[in-house]
């Protein structure tokens, strides 16, 4: 176990090198030049020439590269353009809702996908599959900044039950606070997942009730119960854990789009406006942050792969 | 006799292509709108009118007008243009280029190396988040809307082809096509390519969904495509600021990009079934 960990974190390195260069070079092919775009468009030619020079962003581009991986090692990864506060710092104040949505609307589809998935595949080809998948195809048809808006004008305008925009911080108003705030964006961009992940488990769990050992279990007469929950989700739930990692690397993109509807200061609304000011190295700081963020749950990920399956190997 | 049985045969048909023949005709209905929008279309959908503006659903404009008193009506008639247009290119250009390169993957060590590393890489990073980037580096457009769509999509592409063709590769008719002499490409188009079909098939049907969405998500974040064009995503980006006194400039076009989803994905699950029925 521990070879496997060891050697699934090596290989994570080469990924993020290649994350690192894809970033820097899509940056610089940014149309818009952030010096004309920090000091207004009339501003007096010679400040922005010193203001290049002072940014680094007249050197030639490998030299740029070298400085940036440079830079990135070593921990300093630079002030923001719009900001001029350092990025990462930055990145640190807008994580906590981010990772919380995050989190909560994971644990959200997670506890409610999976039984659904199971409950289908056990009562297979009857009401109760079919209104299950029909659901589950449903939600996931459902573009999520739509229901968030649907869902501020419901719950939010008409009937009060949430606030309908911002975030309450943990230190600002602890835990349940801070979760209250955050239940509709978790919701609006969880439905999608619980609708994957509830048909992903029906089917994984079809296959595994397919295989001679369920077979043997029933032969050996035990009860329906027992063949399901002990026999079988174990074995079904290996594949759902790898979708829980593509569910959490889209929540992390989806972010930009909660955050903007719900006006939430995460990494998500950071990002996005970093774009839009062609803030380069916040941009390129939080998009390097979220791979490395996406990179370790992958491992962590493989790791309960490796523990629910233990027949699988690292693909090479 | 022969009715009861005609009876069993027809429920073994529906049960079988009933959801694509369902799924099918909302789609044919979907892709007449989006070909005949200039004839359904009650207005202008580009034409600005500020003493019309914001006028809620009546008999003039049937689903209301936005806050340039455009007609929203015909907005979202016309957006179904853009969204099939962009769906159906973008999935058709990364099946194609996506299955070259996941077969020279496959096929070819040393391209594998190269070629699997950055595919990672695009992995570890959000789609959504890659897209609103390379929107961005590409600059507005529908051509390059599609380019950014369809680079998006190359990785899962490639990397199922590729995981086709190294499970193939060790296939016993492979090695006697090799043994008598045929070339690589010869082996690669002719014997494995046809292969990969059905799987590509499925992939190119549940695409057409998902990149409706991921394009509605980067017209309404207003990233990819001038505003003044009709797009789903667009009419509820613009509608969201007025959103808590006139509902209608958000609600209609969501459930146009639903119905249209939903209608693909529910074709797409049937195709599925029918193709490779073990995955029910």
């Amino acid at each position: 176990m521990l070879k496997f960990i060891i050697k699934r974190l090596l290989s994570a390195i080469p990924v993020l090198f290649i994350v690192v260069t894809l970033v820097f070079l899509l940056m610089r092919v940014i149309p818009g030049d952030p010096a004309t775009m920090m000091l207004g468009e009339d501003a007096d030619p010679a400040d922005i020439e010193a203001f290049k020079e002072m940014m680094g962003l007249n050197a030639p581009i490998a030299k740029q590269y070298i400085d940036y991986l440079k830079n990135i090692l070593t921990g300093n990864w630079g002030n923001s353009l719009y900001y001029k506060t350092p990025v990462f710092q930055n990145i640190l104040d807008r994580m906590e809702p981010t990772i919380l949505i995050t989190l909560y609307s994971t644990v959200l589809s997670v506890i409610i996908g999976i039984p659904f998935g199971v409950i289908a595949a056990r009562r297979r080809a009857t009401v109760t599959d079919y209104s299950i998948t029909t659901l589950a195809i449903f939600g996931n048809s459902m573009p999520s900044f739509w229901l968030g808006i649907m869902m501020v004008y419901l719950f939010g305008v008409q009937l009060g039950w949430f606030p309908v925009q911002g975030y309450v911080s943990i230190a600002e108003g602890g835990l349940l606070k801070s979760l209250y705030s955050i239940t509709m964006p978790s919701i609006s961009i969880g439905i999608q997942n619980v609708s994957s992940i509830a048909r992903y488990t029906r089917s994984t769990m079809l296959d595994v009730l397919n295989e001679d050992y369920v077979r043997t279990a029933r032969a050996k007469g035990l009860s329906e119960k027992k063949v399901y929950y002990k026999h079988s989700l174990k074995n079904s739930l290996a594949p759902v854990v790898t979708l829980v990692g593509f569910s959490i690397a889209g929540m992390l993109g989806g972010s930009v789009v909660s955050e903007t509807v719900f006006n939430i200061p995460g990494m998500g609304k950071l990002a996005y406006d970093s774009l839009m000011r062609r803030d380069y190295p916040q941009e390129q700081a939080i998009i390097l942050f979220i791979a490395i963020i996406l990179v370790i749950t992958n491992i962590i990920l493989d790791i309960v792969y490796k523990y629910l399956d233990p027949r699988i190997e690292l693909d090479q | 006799m022969e009715t009861i049985k005609s009876r069993a045969k027809f429920i073994f048909f529906m049960k079988r292509y009933g959801r694509i023949i369902i799924a099918g005709t909302v789609l044919i209905i979907i892709m007449l709108i989006a070909i005949l929008a200039p004839l359904i279309a009650t207005h202008d959908p580009y034409k600005v009118n500020i003493y019309e503006a914001k006028i809620t659903p009546n008999d003039e404009y049937i689903m209301g007008t936005d806050a340039y008193g455009r007609d929203i009506f015909s907005r979202i008639i016309y957006g179904t243009r853009t969204s099939l247009i962009i769906s159906v290119s973008v999935n058709a250009l990364a099946i194609i280029i996506g299955t070259i390169i996941g077969l020279m993957c496959g096929y070819f060590l040393y391209v594998d190396r190269i070629v699997m590393r950055i595919m990672e890489a695009l992995n570890a990073l959000p789609m959504l988040l890659l897209a609103i980037v390379f929107a961005s580096v590409l600059g507005q457009g529908v051509d390059k809307l599609i380019i950014c769509l369809t680079m998006v999509n190359l990785p899962g592409i490639a990397r199922l082809v590729r995981s086709q063709v190294l499970s193939l590769k060790e296939k016993e008719f492979i090695e006697s096509a090799k043994a008598s002499g045929a070339s690589n490409f010869r082996i690669i188009f002719k014997y494995i390519l046809p292969l990969c079909y059905s799987p590509l098939i499925i992939r190119f049907t549940n695409g057409l969904s998902a990149t409706i969405l991921t394009q509605s998500t980067l017209s309404f974040l207003g990233v990819g495509l001038d505003s003044r064009i009709p797009t789903w995503g667009g009419i509820i980006g613009e509608g969201r600021a007025y959103m808590v006194v006139y509902p209608h400039m958000c609600t209609y076009a969501g459930l146009a990009i639903i119905i249209t989803v939903l209608a693909f994905s529910i074709f797409g699950d049937g195709v599925r079934d029918v193709l490779d029925p073990k995955l029910r």
